[in-house]
């Protein structure tokens, strides 16, 4: 009896949070700016399928830059950063070495995942993250 | 009885048979999660749904959607808003319009026997024009339009400028573009990867697959790069043919 209600309340809460991936990507695409919450809850969605991780924990891990925190806007460099660190792309040989938000930048616009004329402090848009992250994990 | 059925069922295929085209927009299946709004709140897609002229639909993460729309086949991939603009099918005419605000779809358009067929596909910066082929298309603030057509040929027009796609060519049109770029960009970067990888030491190889993207800058174009050439070299070049 204990396991099937722990099953239930499993395949309840899989589903709740499951709901949320498309709702949160409208919700997102009508941000002007995006924030590192949004980056980090939406990336780990996309390349791990997970729906819940803390902000805190990835800096704790080392995979977003220093001095980051949930709320603060998003640029092109902490997204990059955040990719680089993440999926271990080895498209910058700077990056490899100095591991930088300005390399990371360098290293994701050679992997295609952002474009060209992209700068480590260029802001990034609810619509342009949802971009970033739909060619990351793209078919 | 039974005669009144059999006439009945008779009656009513004929109906269907005599108008072999009528507008349905069906969902086929959902991946992961998908929302539509037919001009109310979001709600969850399901498969085997029926949706109206005018329904948006959005997927999540790692999510996708793919309808029917009058026999022609739409793969909306994750993290991509579209509206159903135009939904018509006449008995010598079926005439289908998306519009994708962001992310990415993949048409596969059937060219029916004397059914005039018009499948739009528009972002904000271009509209791609298919009959009888498949296409990948996408668009975002940052790439911009860009149009792969795996199969067949389509045509592409934005101010007045129209681009024919097919073959390995790629559509690419930034939004403030005034202007779409290199058709053959893509085939470009694709040989220049390529370039003889059976002449390669294991070393240069490793190097290769190691630091490629530093020795060739992404953003440099060929015609940037002639410009800063100067003087006379030599170029061995081993060219062979077919390539396995």
């Amino acid at each position: 009896m204990r396991t099937i209600i722990i099953l239930i309340l499993t395949l309840c809460m899989a589903t709740a949070t499951f709901a949320q991936t498309a709702t949160l990507a409208l919700k997102i695409s009508q941000k002007e700016r995006a924030t590192v919450e949004d980056a980090v809850i939406l990336f780990v969605q996309v390349t791990k399928g997970i729906t819940q991780v803390k902000t805190e924990q990835l800096i704790e891990q080392g995979l977003l830059p220093k001095g980051v925190q949930a709320d603060t806007p998003l640029t092109k460099g902490i997204l990059a950063y955040m990719i680089a660190k993440q999926t271990g792309i080895t498209h910058s040989l700077m990056f490899n070495i100095f591991k930088s938000k300005r390399y990371a930048v360098s290293a994701c616009i050679a992997a295609g995942y952002l474009p060209p004329n992209s700068g480590e402090y260029d802001p990034v848009s609810g619509v342009e993250l949802l971009e970033v992250l739909g060619r990351l994990g793209g078919e | 009885m039974k005669f009144f059925n059999t006439l009945l069922i008779t009656v009513v295929v004929f109906a269907f048979a005599a108008s072999p085209l009528f507008a349905a927009i069906t969902v086929v299946s959902v991946k992961g999660e998908a929302l539509y709004s037919d001009g109310g709140a979001f709600k969850p897609l399901q498969k085997g749904q029926q949706l109206k002229e005018g329904t948006r639909i959005q997927t999540g993460a790692k999510s996708q959607a793919v309808l029917d729309i009058d026999g022609h086949i739409v793969t909306i991939k994750q993290l991509t808003l579209i509206k159903v603009y135009k939904n018509i099918a006449k008995k010598d005419e079926s005439t289908n319009s998306i519009g994708l605000k962001y992310g990415s779809i993949n048409a596969k358009v059937k060219k029916l026997p004397q059914v005039k067929t018009s499948f739009l596909i528009t972002t904000p910066v271009a509209t791609s024009s298919v009959r009888g082929t498949e296409q990948n298309v996408s668009f975002g603030p940052g790439f911009g339009m860009q149009v792969t057509v795996p199969e067949g040929e389509l045509l592409v027009q934005s101010n007045g400028e129209n681009k024919k796609v097919g073959g390995n060519l790629e559509y690419n049109k930034g939004q403030d573009d005034p202007r779409s770029g290199d058709l053959t960009q893509g085939m470009q970067n694709n040989f220049i990867g390529q370039m003889a990888p059976g002449n390669l030491t294991p070393e240069e190889q490793q190097m290769l697959n190691q630091y490629g993207d530093q020795l060739v800058d992404s953003t440099q174009t060929p015609a940037d790069v002639l410009d800063k050439a100067g003087g006379a070299a030599t170029v061995n070049v081993n060219l062979t043919w077919p390539i396995d």
